[in-house]
């Protein structure tokens, strides 16, 4: 038996979905990743350039995780509530089957994704070993092409989840398109030098746009005064 | 009187008003929830929200913590394996009533 949509959508929505969190992430990551990118042009390479992916990676996510927890305490539960979505483990009854066939549903896009993604590399892979082939270096097309993910992926979860809330946010959904395509895509460009710059311009529109639904959220949605229970 | 109506007349009727049902049908999706959170997904009024819980908090079917979060008090909930039991027997019956 799978219970309504509506019932089971409302149990997704305090994790964070529609307070910006996810975006807010994603973009502090990208923006790591930019910083990556650009210290990478002037600095090392190798082994070095490992572990300078280490250094701002991993700062980068801990600043995104700590907001995200920090958003979620602050601005979220005292709020919408608190909760703590049922573990796979545990599934059960109406609400829980709901939840699994989007979640089957989510999975097979992503393996889709995944498998088309391949297929993409793989094919310029072989046109980067030919010899008349301009310099697109593996390092810069896997760059370029996670961003390429990303926006595909910010895609489908704004068209099955975020549409009806905030509609602005088809405009970022064209930016983030447009901006890839005038950055990311020009022909015979250094792709080693483009995807850091893909990273900037993502990981600003994504921050912007979630600090933007985190404002909003703050402005509509007013914390509880009253002792519970 | 036939088996349908039969399991109509069975039906929990702890359960079975739609109050208690909105609130065991959130608990069934969730590891465990606040009063508040309860509150703002059900809109029902805190004393209304109070009184359906202490109802299935009187039959077994749900679990009620107080405590702290930081320095605010938390009222935290979950469904009992009784009351997981009982709303799946629950659906289990109405599906039959189709």
């Amino acid at each position: 038996m799978v219970m309504n949509d509506d019932l089971s959508n409302s149990l997704d929505q305090p994790k964070g979905g529609d307070a910006g969190i996810g975006e807010i992430f994603v973009g502090v990551m990208s923006l790591g990743f930019a910083l990556k990118g650009w210290l990478d042009s002037i600095w090392v390479d190798g082994f070095g350039g490992m572990l300078l992916m280490l250094a701002i990676l991993l700062p980068a996510w801990g600043i995104g995780y700590w907001a995200s927890r920090a958003i979620l305490k602050y601005v979220i539960w005292p709020r919408a509530g608190y909760f703590v979505p049922i573990s796979d483990s545990r599934k059960r009854t109406g609400i829980a089957v709901a939840g699994r066939v989007r979640t089957r549903l989510t999975l097979i896009t992503v393996l889709i994704l995944t498998a088309v993604s391949a297929a993409v590399v793989a094919c310029l892979a072989v046109f980067v070993k030919r010899p008349s082939a301009v310099n697109y270096p593996l390092e810069g097309i896997l760059g370029t092409f996670m961003f390429a993910c990303l926006v595909a992926a910010y895609a489908f979860w704004f068209v099955f989840n975020g549409r009806r809330e905030y509609p602005w946010k088809w405009l970022v959904l064209v930016f983030l398109v447009l901006g890839f395509l005038v950055i990311g895509l020009p022909v015979r460009m250094d792709y080693l030098a483009v995807w850091p710059r893909i990273a900037l311009f993502n990981g600003v529109m994504w921050l912007g746009s979630g600090l933007a639904t985190l404002l909003s959220y703050v402005r509509h949605a007013k914390p509880s005064t009253v002792e519970m229970g | 009187m036939n088996e349908q109506l039969r399991t109509i007349a069975g039906l929990d009727r702890v359960i079975h008003e739609p109050g208690r049902l909105m609130i065991v049908s959130y608990l069934a999706g969730v590891e465990e929830c606040d009063f508040l959170f309860l509150m703002r997904q059900t809109e029902m009024s805190k004393g209304n929200l109070s009184s359906h819980l202490s109802r299935l908090e009187k039959a077994g079917y749900v679990e009620i913590e107080k405590t702290y979060r930081g320095k605010v008090p938390m009222t935290l909930l979950r469904l009992s394996p009784a009351g997981e039991a009982a709303f799946k027997k629950y659906l289990r019956d109405l599906d039959s009533v189709r």
